[in-house]
């Protein structure tokens, strides 16, 4: 019949299905009971963003960012390492970028987005490591320090557009001035509507991934997360494995920071992070800190955005509505893969 | 031969729509709000223009909105999304969707764009249009100097945009045409919609010894704390009298129905982009809400010859002389400020206390 392993196999991609079909028959129920159609109203929610013009990129311009985040806080996590703190890295980074666009004078754009880059990229590492030193230094928890990291960043961010960064054109809204055009982050060639963050992903995801399967550094992280003793044993240092992670972490996050600011928007304001590096946790375990698994769950968490757009547009159903219906079906998910993917473990 | 069939098919699809628009001819008309849909206050305003606007044109135009949409990413998206889905005209609430709508716009020249409160437009498919709330906010003014006896007025804010600044100002011009001791302190809430921090805001300067407050911002926060602490409040946006019956003297009202119907039905009729409009309360874009009758009958009938001052044209509040904080002149004596000067307004006029933010 079959092997061991060849259940286990089937329970690893079945999990995820049998789950995210609960969680959608639940949703119907919930639907059916307050008076939709749950039929019409998935189909606008799970297939009409697929189906639109311009949904498609909607949807991966979405999760390029989040993916981004997760990927690089993935490693961490694996080796139970909390960094909560994404979305101040992710805000540091952007402010990093933003500050190369105002004040650098480059003018040929490959050369100005790649600094500007590799800025968003630093600014946000230096951030995660600023966690990992004090945890180190001062041995508190790391949850807390990373995360109160997040307000402290957002001051900077504040202090930014309202003062120095405050576009002197811009009637004294805190927003930076629009970026001179060779620092916008393009949308691909020949694919209006696709941003070219969308690459970027692909890239830190394969790169990730890479890492992730054929590394010294990524086996520590597993052996640390499975038994701190273990890993010892086996030669790995944790401070080591705190610092390489949250610079890692930071530096994708900081990354998507840099995308943000230079993306869509082409300017720093205030009012620009909307929780994607909060987000991005939900997205990183969700995909059970794969690679693939978090392309796979980013894809799904910004179609539930987009989605629920178009219920909110041609349904006119409520904002607060379609966010708990969201928060229902990613619950769902987790709650109910989570069960049976540890099952599946203890039975092997 | 395929190739024919494509063009062929594509020819029937393309008659076929052309019939059943002219057939129904009913265009869509979507609205874009910063916050949650609630009982009062900016966004509902905006709402009932666009009831207003939908019940006027009845049968040419349906209408739709989407709430609580966040400035940035968020706004450009759906704001895209709306124009895909088929929208003739896109109606964007909030300063922070300007930049968006200026793109969207580009990308779709067959969808016309309204935006309030910003200062972009481009002539072809993008205008702006917005209220000078200011006017109200002088009578506003006006009442509070003459009905407070701790001579401090706490005023809480969303930003230090000019509109807010503007409306600051021509406060405490009318405060202090009647009493000359009359004082403003500012709290800024950096958010446009934040109940919990204004309410704070609002105890802060009850503390401080304000006995009236105002604010621009969208939530009921203020009037209900004045309400709960025994002083007086001025509404915005709404008339919020119902959730302070005994403490809101008056308010400043938004009307957009008036505007929103003439925009749309200018674009539907084919006569072009509206003008970019900066109405006031001779447009009955901006409205003095009813005054509470705890205003003593003299002060009353005084804010009421003000009124039609501002409506027939002869009262401007902001002419000269006025001083800023600091003492400097701003506004010569017989000048009136310039509507470019009040859009870069980024000063505090004498009266007012706290430092403008720099």
């Amino acid at each position: 019949m079959f092997s061991l392993r060849q259940i286990n196999n089937w329970a690893r991609i079945g999990s995820p299905v049998l789950a995210l079909s609960l969680a959608m028959v639940l949703t119907a129920l919930l639907l059916q009971l307050l008076g939709y159609d749950p039929l019409k109203v998935m189909r606008i929610l799970f297939w009409q963003p697929w189906s639109m013009v311009g949904g498609f990129a909607a949807i991966l311009n979405r999760a390029a960012p989040l993916t981004m985040i997760a990927m690089g806080l993935s490693f961490g996590l694996r080796a139970g390492i909390w960094n909560l703190g994404a979305e101040g890295q992710l805000i540091i980074g952007a402010c990093a970028a933003t500050a190369v666009a105002l004040t650098v004078p480059l003018s040929q754009p490959i050369l100005a987005l790649l600094v500007m880059a590799a800025a968003g990229a630093m600014g946000g590492a230096i951030w995660g490591l600023i966690a990992a030193g004090l945890y180190l230094r001062f041995k508190s928890n790391l949850i807390v320090i990373s995360l109160m990291l997040v307000f402290v960043a957002q001051a900077v961010l504040n202090g930014l557009v309202f003062g120095p960064w405050r576009d002197p054109s811009g009637y004294n809204y805190p927003q930076s001035a629009v970026f001179a055009p060779q620092f916008w982050l393009p949308n691909i060639d020949g694919f209006p509507l696709f941003h070219s963050a969308i690459l970027i992903a692909v890239a830190i995801l394969v790169g990730g991934g890479i890492v992730a399967k054929y590394s010294r550094w990524n086996l520590g992280l597993k052996l640390a997360g499975e038994s701190s003793q273990v890993a010892a044993y086996g030669g790995f240092s944790s401070s080591h494995q705190i610092l390489s992670t949250l610079l890692v972490g930071g530096a994708a996050a900081g990354m998507a920071g840099m995308t943000m600011v230079a993306g869509s928007l082409g300017q720093l304001s205030g009012s620009v992070m909307q929780n994607y590096g909060f987000t991005a946790i939900l997205v990183a375990f969700l995909g059970r800190l794969s690679a693939v698994g978090i392309a796979l769950a980013g894809l799904l968490v910004a179609l539930l955005t987009v989605g629920g757009e178009s219920l909110r547009i041609e349904q006119g159903m409520s904002d607060s509505f379609v966010m708990g219906m969201a928060g229902l079906i990613l619950l769902t998910l987790v709650a109910v893969d989570g069960l049976l993917n540890r099952r599946g473990q203890h039975d092997q | 031969m395929r190739k024919r069939l494509v063009k062929l098919i594509i020819t029937v699809f393309a008659l076929a729509g052309i019939v059943s628009g002219s057939a129904e001819a009913i265009d869509r008309v979507a609205f874009v709000y910063v916050t949650p849909l609630t009982a009062v206050g900016w966004s509902h305003q905006h709402d009932l223009g666009r009831l207003e606007m939908e019940k006027n044109l009845q049968g040419r135009v349906s209408t739709s909105f989407v709430d609580n949409v966040a400035e940035g990413a968020d706004a450009e998206r759906v704001i895209r999304q709306l124009a895909q889905a088929g929208n003739r005209i896109i109606v964007t609430t909030s300063f922070g969707y300007m930049n968006p709508t200026a793109k969207i716009a580009e990308e779709f020249p067959q969808v016309s764009f309204l935006h309030v409160s910003g200062y972009r437009s481009n002539g072809t498919n993008f205008a702006n249009y917005n209220g000078r709330y200011y006017e109200a906010r002088y009578l506003n003014g006006v009442i509070a100097g003459g009905m407070s006896k701790t001579n401090l007025i706490g005023y809480i804010a969303g930003f230090p945009i000019p509109e807010v600044v503007m409306g600051i100002n021509a406060f405490m011009l009318g405060a202090r045409s009647v009493n000359p001791k009359a004082e403003i302190r500012v709290v800024w809430l950096n958010s446009w919609y934040d109940p919990v921090l204004e309410k704070q805001a609002g105890l802060a300067l009850i503390a401080q010894g304000a006995d009236i407050l105002a604010n621009q911002s969208s939530s009921t926060a203020t009037v209900q704390t004045a309400e709960a602490n025994g002083i007086y409040a001025f509404s915005y946006s709404s008339d919020m009298s119902a959730y302070a019956p005994r403490a809101q003297l008056s308010g400043t009202i938004q009307n957009w129905g008036d505007y929103y119907t003439a925009a749309v039905k200018q674009i539907l009729d084919g006569k072009g982009m509206p003008k970019n409009i900066w109405g006031g309360m001779r447009e009955n874009m901006v409205s003095l809400a009813p005054l509470n009758p705890a205003i003593p009958p003299a002060l009353a009938k005084r804010v009421n010859e003000l009124k039609a001052g501002i409506i027939a044209g002869k009262l401007q509040p902001f002419a000269g002389e006025i001083r800023d904080q600091r003492g400097k002149i701003r506004i010569a004596a017989g000048k009136v400020a310039s509507d470019d000067d009040l859009n870069r307004m980024d000063y505090f006029v004498e009266g007012v206390t706290t430092e403008f933010p720099k």
